[in-house]
Order: C-alpha cells, then sequence, then structure tokens
C-alpha cells in the first residue's frame, strides 16, 4: 500500500514514541505498510532522486535505474527513513506548479536546514549516497575515466605520465 | 645467562638491521632485540596515510597513535607527552620487526652540503663534526644498499648521486604543476628506495598504497631486504617482543649488558659493543633510564642529552588547477621543488622544499573515495557533491617541509606516566624559535604567491605542525664532549662501547627526509676503526 499524508504522520509519532517506549505489534505491521517498490515507481522519487545526484546527465541515466533496484532491495528501517524524507519533499514540491531540478534542491535544501526534519533528511542521504557509491562503474564515471585501486597496480603504470 | 655476545643491538628497524646485517657477514655473534613483534603488515590497504591521535589519560597532552585496524597488526603504539601543545610532536615510529623502516614511504635524500655546517655559514644550529664529503662515500653505499631510484644529476641539486635505478618518470600531474609553479619552484624527481624495474622483475607497480603495503616488495623494507638473509644463521639471536628497560654499566663506564623484559622476566643481556638502534625518543628514553655510576642518566656527562631535540616543520596545502590533472596515477608522489634547499636568505629564514603528491590525500585517493568524503565530512549533497568530486581531478597535495632550528631548550626528558612495561613515557619540550617562526610566516606568504598564479583556482592551508616521523636531535654529534653527546661515528663520548644510532645525532635537521642520513650515520658508525675483535 502507498504511504499516506496520514500514515506518515503517524509514523513520525509512533517513530518518535518507539525510540522511549519499543514497539507494539500493530504498530510494527503499519510501518510495513509502506511500500518501497510503488514509492521508487513515482515520477516524483525520480525527480526526488535526481535532486540529490544529477542522474540527468549524460553518462549517469543508466545509474538511476540501478539505483531504484538497490533500493527496493534495502533493509526494512533503510526504506523507513528513505520514505520519510521523500515524504517531506514530497509535500512541498507536488504541490506548487512544475516540477524542476532547481525547485527540488531549494526544498531539499530547507529540509536540511530546519531543525526539525534536518537530522532525518541528512540520514536519508547518507543511505541513498551510500548505495550510490556502490553502483558498479560508478567511480569510473565521477571522473570519466579508470582510476587505480588502492593495493593494485596502476592502472596507468605505462602511460601515467600523459593525459589519458 | 652468561654468554657474551659480540654485538648488541636494541631495535630492529632501518638502523638496527644495517649492523646486524654488517657485523653477521663479518662472521660476528649478534643479538638483536626488539620490543615490538613481526606483526605486519595489511593484506589489503585500508587505512593508507591518516594516523590519528588518541588522548590516553587525564593529560589531554599524552597521546597515542592508531590507525584503523592498528590493532590487528601492532601489539603496541607509540605513547607521548607533549609539553607544549601549540606545535606537537605526535611521533609515529612503529613497535615491530623493521619499524618505522617497514611503513617509511621511502623518499630518499642526501642532505646537502650546507646542512652540514649551518651554524658557521648562517649562525643557527650546530656544525656537524664532519662534512658532506666525508660522508658522502657512506650515502653512496645506502644508496645500493637499498636500491635507490633517482637522477644521478640535476642542475640544481646540490650533490651528485650514485643511484642504482633511473628516477621514476614524473606524472602529468607534475608536468602541469612544473609550469604552473616556475619560476618560483623548480619541480624535479625525488629520489626513492624503490625498485625501478618492470613489475614482473619485483619492480614498483604504482599501488598507491606503499607506506602501508607494497605488493611486489619493490619499497625496500630493512626486515626483508636486510634481516631475512641472516634468520637461519645460528651466530643470530633475534629475540622479540622483548623491551630493553635500561643499560648497565661495569665501574670503569663501559658498558656491561641491557636488561629487557621477556614473558614478564627481566633478564640481562651481555656483549661487547653496544647499538642503540631504537629511533631517536626510544632511545633517549632507555638512557635517561638508565644510571650512569655518578647516578645521572647513561652518556649524559655533557648534559645535553635529550637537548636540542627537533623535526621538520610541514605547512601541508590542498591545491585546485584550473586544468584537469588526472590525479592518483602512478606512484603516490614523484616529484619535489628542490632549489629552495640553499635559497639565499638563509641568513634568516631556513630551509625548505615543497612535495608534491599526485593526488589530495586531504580527502582521498579514488573518485569514489573523495565522493564518500564530501559526503561524510563536509555534508555535501546534490549538484555541490557532484561538482566537488569532480573537482578533486584538479587538486593535489603540496607539503612544505621546513627545517627547524636545533636549540637547546628544546628536549626530550622523562615523563611521570609510565608504559604497560613500567618504561617511563618521553616527554618533548619544544617551542617554535624566532627562525622557526619567521620560516613559518614566509611559508604561509609563499601560499598566497601561489594563490595568485594564472591558473590556480584555490590553495587552502589543511594544517601544521611538527613532522611526526622524523625526530632529530637529543644526542647531538660533536668532537667536543663537553658539547655534544656522540662523537663523529656515533659512539658515546662516556661509553667505549656504546653506538647511540639513529636521528638523535643530528646538529641540523635540514630541509629533507632523514633516513638516508640516518642509514649513513649507521654505515659510518658500523666501520668505526676502534672496533676491534
Ligand atoms: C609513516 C612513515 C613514513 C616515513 N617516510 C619516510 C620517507 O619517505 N623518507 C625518510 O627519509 N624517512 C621516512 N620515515 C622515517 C624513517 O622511517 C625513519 O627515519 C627510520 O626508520 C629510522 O630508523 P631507526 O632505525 O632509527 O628507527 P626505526 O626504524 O623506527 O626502528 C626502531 C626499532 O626499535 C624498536 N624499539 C623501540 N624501543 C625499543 C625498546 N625499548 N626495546 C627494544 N626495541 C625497541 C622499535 O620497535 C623499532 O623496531 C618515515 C616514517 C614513518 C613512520
Amino acid at each position: 500500500m502507498p504511504v499516506t499524508r496520514r500514515s506518515f504522520l503517524q509514523f513520525l509519532f509512533y517513530s518518535f514514541t518507539f525510540l522511549s517506549t519499543g514497539c507494539s505489534d500493530d504498530k510494527a505491521r503499519e510501518i510495513e505498510d509502506f511500500d518501497i517498490n510503488a514509492v521508487v515507481a513515482e515520477k516524483t522519487f525520480s525527480s526526488f532522486l535526481n535532486v540529490i545526484f544529477p542522474f540527468h546527465l549524460p553518462g549517469f541515466r543508466n545509474f538511476s535505474h540501478e539505483l531504484h533496484k538497490r533500493l527496493k532491495r534495502l533493509k526494512k528501517h533503510e526504506t523507513e527513513v528513505i520514505i520519510n524524507a521523500y515524504q517531506l519533499f514530497k509535500e512541498k514540491y507536488v504541490p506548487f506548479g512544475e516540477e524542476s531540478v532547481s525547485k527540488g534542491e531549494k526544498i531539499l535544501s530547507r529540509l536540511l536546514k530546519d531543525k526539525t526534519t534536518e537530522e532525518q533528511t541528512n540520514r536519508a542521504l547518507d543511505i541513498i549516497y551510500d548505495n550510490i557509491s556502490k553502483l558498479r562503474g560508478f567511480g569510473h564515471s565521477l571522473w570519466g575515466r579508470e582510476y587505480s585501486k588502492a593495493g593494485e597496480m596502476c592502472q596507468y603504470w605505462e602511460s601515467y605520465d600523459k593525459a589519458p | 645467562m652468561n654468554r657474551t655476545f659480540d654485538i648488541c643491538i636494541v631495535g630492529s628497524g632501518i638502523t638496527g638491521s644495517i649492523v646486524a646485517d654488517h657485523f653477521l657477514s663479518k662472521g660476528l655473534s649478534v643479538v638483536m632485540v626488539e620490543r615490538g613483534k613481526n606483526a605486519y603488515l595489511p593484506q589489503s590497504a585500508r587505512e593508507l596515510w591518516h594516523e590519528r591521535w588518541e588522548k590516553i589519560s587525564d593529560n589531554p597532552l599524552i597521546t597515542k597513535n592508531s590507525w584503523k585496524g592498528a590493532s590487528e597488526y601492532f601489539d603496541d603504539l607509540v605513547e607521548i607527552e607533549n609539553v607544549n601543545s601549540d606545535f606537537a610532536f605526535h611521533y609515529n615510529m612503529k613497535y615491530g620487526l623493521g619499524g618505522s623502516g617497514a611503513v617509511w614511504s621511502a623518499a630518499s635524500w642526501r642532505l646537502t652540503p650546507q646542512d652540514f655546517q649551518t651554524k658557521s655559514l648562517f649562525g643557527y644550529s650546530r656544525d656537524w663534526p664532519f662534512t658532506y664529503d666525508d660522508l658522502a662515500p657512506y650515502y653512496d653505499k645506502v644508496e645500493e644498499m637499498f636500491f635507490t631510484s633517482g637522477p644521478k644529476e640535476e642542475p640544481s641539486w646540490p650533490w651528485k648521486n650514485n643511484y642504482t635505478y633511473p628516477p621514476f618518470k614524473q606524472s602529468y600531474l607534475d608536468k602541469v604543476v612544473s609550469k604552473i609553479f616556475a619560476p618560483e619552484f623548480e619541480i624535479l624527481p625525488n629520489a626513492f628506495s624503490v625498485k625501478n624495474i618492470p613489475p614482473s622483475e619485483g619492480g614498483c607497480i604504482g599501488s598507491k598504497t606503499c607506506v602501508r603495503y607494497c605488493p611486489t616488495e619493490a619499497v625496500f623494507r630493512p626486515q626483508i631486504h636486510l634481516l631475512d638473509k641472516h634468520l637461519n644463521n645460528p651466530r643470530f639471536n633475534l629475540i622479540m617482543g622483548a623491551p630493553c628497560m635500561k643499560i648497565n654499566l661495569k665501574k670503569e663506564r663501559s658498558l656491561e649488558s641491557i636488561t629487557i623484559l621477556q614473558d614478564d622476566a627481566k633478564r640481562d643481556i651481555r656483549a661487547k659493543y653496544f647499538f642503540l638502534a631504537a629511533n631517536t625518543i626510544e632511545n633517549l628514553r632507555i638512557l635517561h633510564n638508565s644510571k650512569d655510576t655518578g647516578n645521572g642518566p647513561v652518556a649524559d656527562s655533557s648534559g645535553l642529552l635529550g637537548s636540542f631535540f627537533a623535526s621538520h616543520g610541514a605547512l601541508v596545502t590542498s591545491v585546485i588547477t584550473e586544468p584537469i590533472l588526472y590525479t592518483g596515477r602512478g606512484r603516490p608522489t614523484t616529484s619535489s621543488a628542490i632549489n629552495t634547499l640553499n635559497h639565499g636568505e638563509r641568513d634568516r629564514i631556513n630551509a625548505y622544499m615543497m612535495e608534491i603528491w599526485n593526488f589530495d590525500w586531504n580527502i582521498a585517493l579514488s573518485p569514489i573515495a573523495v565522493f564518500r568524503t564530501f559526503r561524510a565530512k563536509e555534508r555535501h549533497w546534490g549538484r555541490t557533491l557532484f561538482e566537488k568530486t569532480r573537482e578533486a581531478d584538479r587538486r593535489f597535495a603540496a607539503t612544505l617541509i621546513f627545517e627547524l632550528e636545533m636549540r637547546r631548550d628544546n628536549k626530550v626528558t622523562l615523563s611521570k606516566v609510565k608504559d604497560k612495561f613500567g618504561l617511563p613515557l618521553a616527554k618533548v619540550d619544544f617551542t617554535l624559535g624566532l627562525r622557526d617562526k619567521e620560516t613559518f610566516d614566509y611559508l604561509r606568504e609563499l601560499t598566497n604567491l601561489i594563490k595568485k598564479k594564472d591558473k590556480i583556482v584555490d590553495i587552502q592551508i589543511k594544517g601544521y605542525g611538527l613532522n611526526g616521523n622524523h625526530p632529530l636531535g637529543g644526542y647531538v654529534c660533536g668532537e667536543d664532549p663537553n658539547n655534544s653527546v656522540v662523537d663523529g661515528y656515533m659512539r658515546s663520548h662516556d661509553h667505549a662501547n656504546l653506538y647511540i644510532l639513529g636521528g638523535g645525532a643530528f646538529n641540523s635537521t635540514g630541509a629533507l627526509n632523514p633516513t638516508h642520513t640516518i642509514a649513513a650515520l649507521a654505515l659510518r658508525a658500523v666501520n668505526d676503526r676502534r672496533i676491534v675483535f
């Protein structure tokens, strides 16, 4: 079931109380209702990811697809963190006019500056960036060339004195 | 045990191994006592350069070095007390077979001829009791023994060399930086004790991890390249995991034995000649902890034991250029600016040089690591995180290494705090002198000059302080027993069968990595004609 605004607010409340009181079976079931597959399929979620990393740039488009796959396989507690942050983002993003990266950036920036949302947003970003950095071939694309791994032979040992 | 060995060596690092190799090759009996164990090194290089410093007692100035995973490889890590915290010395010596030589990055410089005479030429530090030319034949031997790679002759080098192998190619980054930094900095290939032969023959492969771990053993390591061949020699006794606690004298003040701790029990080891090769500060700890006949420390009739302590100053910068540098290719570093060693203002400011690194190790070594670092440390996100990561391909670390004046007031004594064996920690009391401060200010100004250069986007000072790898002075050498601790052959003026090796015998720091000189001094010591059997 997709996350509704109500269930999301409930989650915020519960997650806070769980920290101090522990989690009853009923409440645990509600959290399981978060459906990462449905969230990832949303168009706005792709926009959210594009704000987090410019996947729309040439050379990076395929990575967003790979990232979706990875996010779908995350552990439950990580999924929750991401969905929560995404909901905060989406609330501000969708209702007012056109979608755009710069608009998304402003919203994310505000979430990161606001004391009530900062920690939660950063936690979600950390999980997403950790997963981005594990995407195969991502490192090479970042610098647009092969790079040498620590402890192994330099990729450019014969020609490191020249531009690649 | 009543056996008397010909030679007793404390420490199995670079100097200890040179001594062992020399006397074993002559058929003499050698006992080597090593505090650490044969516990090296990561098979994968998870942590490469960065040392962390942990507070270990209520005294905030008592620190212990560590690096990620260190406890897996070392059973023991160096602790030290600093009296002055503003320019603290975070001693980085490693206990274990090979000592610091098991992790050194093998930049292999000679000191300049002027470095041996700074007092008479420029009025600071101390003159050495011999000249560059006297030491040059030993430098030649070290270069052979350490299979050093480097250029034989460079017009602006103040010396000639006898390197075994040609220099490593300068990286593309070095060449670009060279153009940008000219004419103030002349960037030339470094010398390294690393085999520059094809990888298939055991040469360097540019793995970027050689400080901690060289997959091909192309870096000179004392335990591998000097000790290994003697391990089955019945005349060689290697005792590991056994700290030397003190030195014991006979009535006529020559050394009779050392006391070690082995399996929690004290044991005395007797020999004809003793070589302290435990690295500068550890040598001083042992000497300070031992009693001479007059009850003062051993080897201290001059009252100078521990005095004239110094290291190199270091100013670490991060530089961003307009052109892409394609960082992280080749060796971690291949070039330095060394035209600054004998600069015209040495009567006012100290010598300095600049090491060029082929990546910005203030951030990380690979795009993924850079990406992670910018996220974790600076909390960047989105386009900024992406652009910063891209920008890292235009960044490198430039480290300004500078000479420090050796001054009597800067000294190493014993702390009240003891280590786990009951040996008092070393206490370092160090302040910058006037010249040092002026040099430091001058170098900070120099970074402003670099900032204004064409094609430089930014230069940031990332840190500065005393180099923890290069402890120098503390048992200065000289001909006059009232004004020095050891003579020109590193023999104690007070005790005829005691040689004290390592950087502690330096009379000026120079601005170049010291180990080639430390090794040359060790070779000079073992060739002292007064050693007779
Ligand atoms: C990370 C790093 C990088 C470096 N890179 C360079 C470089 O590029 N170029 C350069 O010129 N220099 C470099 N150095 C410095 C170089 O390693 C030292 O100058 C050199 O190893 C000193 O040799 P040594 O024999 O005096 O001491 P070490 O090699 O440190 O050996 C001392 C030995 O004594 C043992 N010991 C200590 N106390 C006792 C005791 N009480 N009883 C018994 N044994 C004891 C220790 O365990 C150790 O094995 C580097 C050092 C480090 C740490």
